[in-house]
């Protein structure tokens, strides 16, 4: 077998962006998959994009990521979501055509330079002094390679649970991957299970679409990347509908007969993307919850009933759909299941997502107890990125909280680990009024460029876009208001920049006035300069913030050092940080069972130019 | 990472100067064996167990006695600092004291940071940060009052009180992020009155907090009382007629007082932090002069109360404007009441007296007792901040709650959110459930050297 720099073992979402980073920066990559069919196949929801996720697809495209660019050509509805909120946590998504994001996908893999595709069972890592030197799969023996990544998604020792029944598998009429999640245990790696459930999908001939809410795409679709010029795709709707009493009544009366009930499944299911089940049972008092309709692509008329997965049997399945206004008569293509499958704790991670024991082993994707696409892609593209760094013997390459939502999801998997799926929130990024979806390539060109992530073109392209807001916002800055129009003269004299503070004011009114004549402001730059505008102080104090915690990001820890052995620690802290080994104090901080009088401890102890 | 923790280390820990009795105390792994090496008695030192003393020399390299002295052992952890710590007790000279502190230097000891026994013991864990701050300010605390408010923050009650106020304000937070994390489950749009009328009754308990607390500050620093006026009218006299002695040079020359001179006035319980200054007038005759009016214009930033004196046999009494906005209270003084003449009827709210006979001055004092019991009170408040770090933390939640009331205007959750997650954290500052690397140097700055 010919001698590969980095073996990406799965070409799920995770995967891909692994093996895109790796080639990106000139290694030679194998990329093993169960079936080269599956490449990029959507096991679940047919969307890219959504709430935090949008701002991790757009980081993904700012590191020279493909998610964005895939779905920008494959996507059939686009919207804006929480566009009734701020600026700063709208997001983008997409629905796309599940087997033309996925063909497409594959073809980028397939042509990516020292990329090479290759189908068999990865299912031992062959490990020597410590370090990893290759896989082993089902049908040949030894795959040699200096740094390995896994993204297994959910077929590490996946299990499907319909009621009672259990079918092994990663996705329905697939394997599971069985063999690599003993392996993993054998190399001395602390493992969970977890869960996650997929609802039914329904022929959309049998749908009665006029009962049901119309959703579409937004008039003018904004595309996920950077990269992306003008796009006028054809769209189409969504569908909403809502459950009722008569399918609460369904399930709550055949409750035990869910394998999430009946003691089939252990593993734990993410609390905020719950099974209708499970919805029904802790929140008795909602008479209705709601149903998204949406279609699994162009070539198809199977639509994915998004809000309503579910373990149950079959037959429960059919007689609770048919509750719902406008599935009355809907055949059933796809039942839902539940998917069981095993992570590693997270904590045994370091920044780069390599492994703390086995050198040159790097982890992505649900393996590391997350959920959605998004995330296992962003993941991925820091994986296979610093997979290849090491190779390359180059510094690794980091995001930090302050940087980017990878960087929260994570500093969160190393420094909390997660006991159940991990999916991304705004709120968990201390800095979401920094970390935008419109700013993500302002925020990462010169890191990813640094580090061979992209090319010059991309990087001088974004230079040029900022340097033309920073003038655009100078002249604002400098630019009186003026206007004859009644309604608005009291303001004249204002500064055009000052005028955008103004609730409900925006530059398209500005323009309107006339009051922005002879400054050149394309449109694609609205958002960000009204952002600048109406977040000023926020951003600057935001930035002031994040000066204090990097401080303490700075404050470096040692990789080997007995905890135990510094008094003023509490037993628990010592031994929290004797496992978790943090890189810094920052990150110690945000370990739980470390107090904030550890970490002061930890300041005095470790911090530099103190005296004890 | 090197660190400086496993150094032995040295300070005085009384204050420098002739006294009966200096102690210096030396703590760390080689504590014992760094001062049996300039003991005369080595050997019974290094066996003695902890909490034991001893009577020896201190002896130098040539065999001199430098000093007689009594030798205290504590052996780790059962020590100020959790460390092995020996103290000396030796006769109060700066010279003896710096010949032994030297001599403990050649015996690789080094000289201890201010601060850094208490770093020390906080690292060794024999104490919590709450306490290292709570005991300076029990140690600062100069008055009954300031004790008792310092007593309960150090068991814990000025912590349960933010904390409240956090939990309160994490409670509204995590409605705002529900509403911008789940775009998509049909929640009901965000309450603004609701949020507004939740923040603004913590923002008013913050508000009458912070000034409790700057009130009950003022009894701990003192009150600074600054009296001015043009020139002439007898500031000089009025300080010294205070303080009871010739404090300050008078004379019947306008301008005589360039400067500003300060002294301490103990009042009925309140110590007041009296300020002579330059006279104010429009049109300055030197440059000397104008400088301390400028310095006199300075004070009143950090004024408590103004004394606004006039010459009792002047027309107008009326304080002039630029005092006035300062905010600062003012109190209209009339001096020179004995040369007014038999006519003289003393204006409604103003005080008249003659600092150079002492007539009225009592009544002076009285009305001063009563201004500075308003002005040291601390309301229906039981809990308090003690120290100008814990204040200034609450001040800056006062702000964010502030423009967190000025940015539900905009009805952008995420913005109002941020402002709350900043009160929280300033409050996390003060109770010590968020630590940054500036809050630790500022608490253990506050210790001098010795602590």
């Amino acid at each position: 077998m010919e001698n590969f720099d980095v073996i990406v073992a799965g070409a799920g979402h995770a995967g891909i962006e692994a093996a895109l980073a790796a080639s990106r920066l000139g290694v030679r990559v194998l990329l093993i998959t169960m079936n080269p069919d599956t490449i990029g196949v959507m096991s679940c929801n047919p969307a890219i994009g959504g709430l935090a996720k949008g701002q991790i697809v757009r980081e993904i495209d700012a590191l020279g990521g493909e998610m964005a660019v895939n779905i920008d050509n494959t996507g059939i509805q686009f919207r804006i979501l929480n566009t009734k909120k701020g600026p700063a946590v709208r997001s983008p998504r997409a629905q796309a055509d599940k087997m033309a994001y996925a063909a497409r996908m594959r073809r980028v893999v397939e042509d990516a330079p020292g990329v090479t595709v290759a189908m068999d069972i990865v299912d031992d890592v062959i490990v020597k002094n410590g370090a990893v030197c290759g896989v082993k799969g089902a049908y040949e023996d030894f795959y040699p390679a200096r740094a390995v990544v896994l993204t297994p998604g959910t077929f590490l020792r996946g299990r499907l649970h319909m009621g009672d029944r259990v079918f092994p598998g990663g996705r329905l009429g697939e394997f599971p991957s069985d063999g690599l999640g003993d392996a993993l245990k054998r190399l001395g790696f602390p493992m969970g299970r977890l869960k996650t459930g997929t609802p039914a999908r329904v022929d959309g001939k049998t749908i009665d679409f006029s009962v049901m809410e119309r959703q579409d795409g937004d008039p003018h679709p904004v595309p996920f990347s950077f990269r992306t010029g003008r796009m006028e795709p054809e769209q189409v709707p969504c569908f909403k509908t809502r459950t009722n009493a008569a399918t609460h009544d369904v399930i709550g009366s055949n409750m035990e007969m869910s394998a999430l009930f009946s003691g089939n499944i252990t593993g734990v299911g993410p609390r905020y993307c719950p099974s209708i089940e499970d919805k029904v049972k802790r929140f008795p008092q909602r008479d209705e919850h709601q149903v998204f309709v949406e279609p699994e692509g162009r070539y198809t008329d199977e639509y994915y009933l998004n809000g309503i997965s579910t373990s149950l049997p079959p037959a429960i399945q059919e007689r609770f759909i048919h509750t719902i206004k406008g599935l009355e008569n809907a055949v059933v293509v796809r039942y839902a299941y539940a998917v069981e499958y095993d992570f590693v704790y997270p904590y045994v991670l370091k920044e780069t997502l390599e492994t703390d024991t086995i050198d040159g082993l790097y982890l992505a994707g649900q393996i590391n107890g997350t959920s959605g696409y998004e995330e296992a892609a962003g993941q991925g593209l820091v994986a296979g990125a610093n997979a290849a760094l090491k190779v390359l013997g180059r510094a690794p390459f980091t995001l930090g909280r302050d940087e980017a939502y990878i960087g929260v999801l994570i500093d969160d998997l190393i420094t909390k680990s997660t006991d159940e799926p991990y999916r991304m929130f705004t709120s968990r990024a201390e800095y979401r009024l920094v970390l935008r979806a419109d700013n993500a390539d302002e925020r990462l060109a010169d890191k990813a460029f640094a580090a061979g992530l992209t090319d010059s073109l991309f990087h001088d392209a974004v230079s040029r876009k900022y340097e033309k807001i920073d003038g655009i916002c100078k002249s604002l800055r400098e630019t009186p208001f003026r206007t004859a129009d009644s309604g608005l003269s009291a303001y004249n004299g204002k500064k055009l920049f000052d005028m955008l503070k103004i609730s409900g004011m925006d530059l398209s009114v500005l323009k309107d006035n006339g009051a922005a004549d002879g400054i050149d402001i394309p449109e694609e730059y609205h958002d960000n300069i009204e952002i600048r505008a109406k977040y000023d102080g926020y951003i600057a104090k935001s930035l002031a913030d994040i000066e204090r915690f990097k401080r303490m990001e700075k404050m470096s820890l040692p990789e080997t050092f007995d905890y135990s052995t510094v008094k003023g620690l509490t037993a628990e802290a010592a031994e929290k940080l004797n496992r978790f080994k943090p890189a810094s104090v920052g990150k110690a901080s945000r370990i739980s069972g470390v107090s904030p009088s550890d970490v002061s401890v930890l300041i005095i102890y470790f911090g530099k130019g103190r005296n004890g | 990472m090197k660190n400086d923790l496993s150094a032995t280390i040295c300070a005085p820990v009384t204050v420098r100067g002739r006294s009966a009795v200096a102690m210096i105390r030396i703590s760390g792994a080689d504590a014992v064996e760094a001062v049996s090496a300039i003991f005369d008695r080595p050997e019974r030192l290094l066996n003695l167990s902890g909490d034991r003393a001893l009577h020896g020399k201190i002896v130098d390299a040539y065999g001199c006695v430098i000093d007689d002295v009594i030798a205290t052992v504590f052996r780790a952890p059962r020590s100020f600092t959790g460390e092995d710590v020996v103290e000396l007790g030796l006769h109060g000279s700066p010279l003896i004291v710096d010949t032994v502190i030297e001599l403990l230097y050649k015996r690789g000891v080094r000289g201890a940071e201010p601060g850094e026994f208490t770093k020390r013991a906080f690292v060794n864990g024999k104490l919590s940060l709450t306490e290292a701050e709570s005991v300076i300010d029990v140690i600062e605390s100069g008055n009954r009052k300031v004790l008792d408010f310092a007593g309960k923050n150090l068991r814990g009650e000025l912590d349960a009180k933010l904390n409240a106020y956090s939990a309160a304000l994490l409670d509204i937070m995590a409605g705002l992020d529900l509403s911008i994390d789940f775009d998509e489950e049909a929640l009901d749009e965000t309450d603004w009155s609701g949020v507004k009328d939740r923040v603004t009754r913590v923002l008013e308990d913050m508000r009458a907090d912070i000034k409790a607390s700057r009130n009950v500050m003022r009894e701990k620093d003192g009150i600074s009382v600054v009296i001015m006026g043009a020139p002439n009218t007898g500031k000089s006299t009025l300080m010294n007629a205070l303080l009871g002695s010739e404090r300050v040079l008078v004379s019947d020359k306008a301008g005589t007082t360039r400067d500003f001179v300060s002294e301490a006035l103990h009042l009925n319980g309140h110590r007041l932090e009296l300020s002579d200054t330059a006279g104010l007038r429009r049109e300055t005759p030197d440059d000397l002069e104008r400088l301390g009016m400028e310095k006199t214009l300075g004070l009143l930033e950090k004024a408590d109360l103004v004394l606004y004196m006039f010459d009792a046999r002047g027309a107008s009494f009326t304080v002039p404007d630029e005092i006035r906005a300062s905010g600062v209270p003012v109190m209209a003084c009339l001096n020179k009441i004995d040369l007014a003449g038999g006519g003289f009827a003393c204006p409604a709210g103003c005080l008249c007296f003659s600092a150079a006979t002492g007539e009225g001055i009592q009544g002076l004092k009285d009305a001063l007792t009563c201004k500075a019991d308003e002005l040291t009170d601390s309301g229906d408040n039981s809990v308090v901040m003690l120290n100008r770090r814990q204040t200034a933390h609450l001040i800056s939640a006062e702000a964010a709650l502030s423009n967190a009331m000025e940015a539900a205007k905009t009805g952008y959750e995420e913005l109002v959110a941020d402002l709350l997650r900043e009160a929280v954290e300033e409050m996390e500052m003060v109770t010590g459930k968020k630590v940054v690397d500036t809050v630790l140097d500022t608490i253990f700055s506050r210790f001098c050297l010795g602590k």
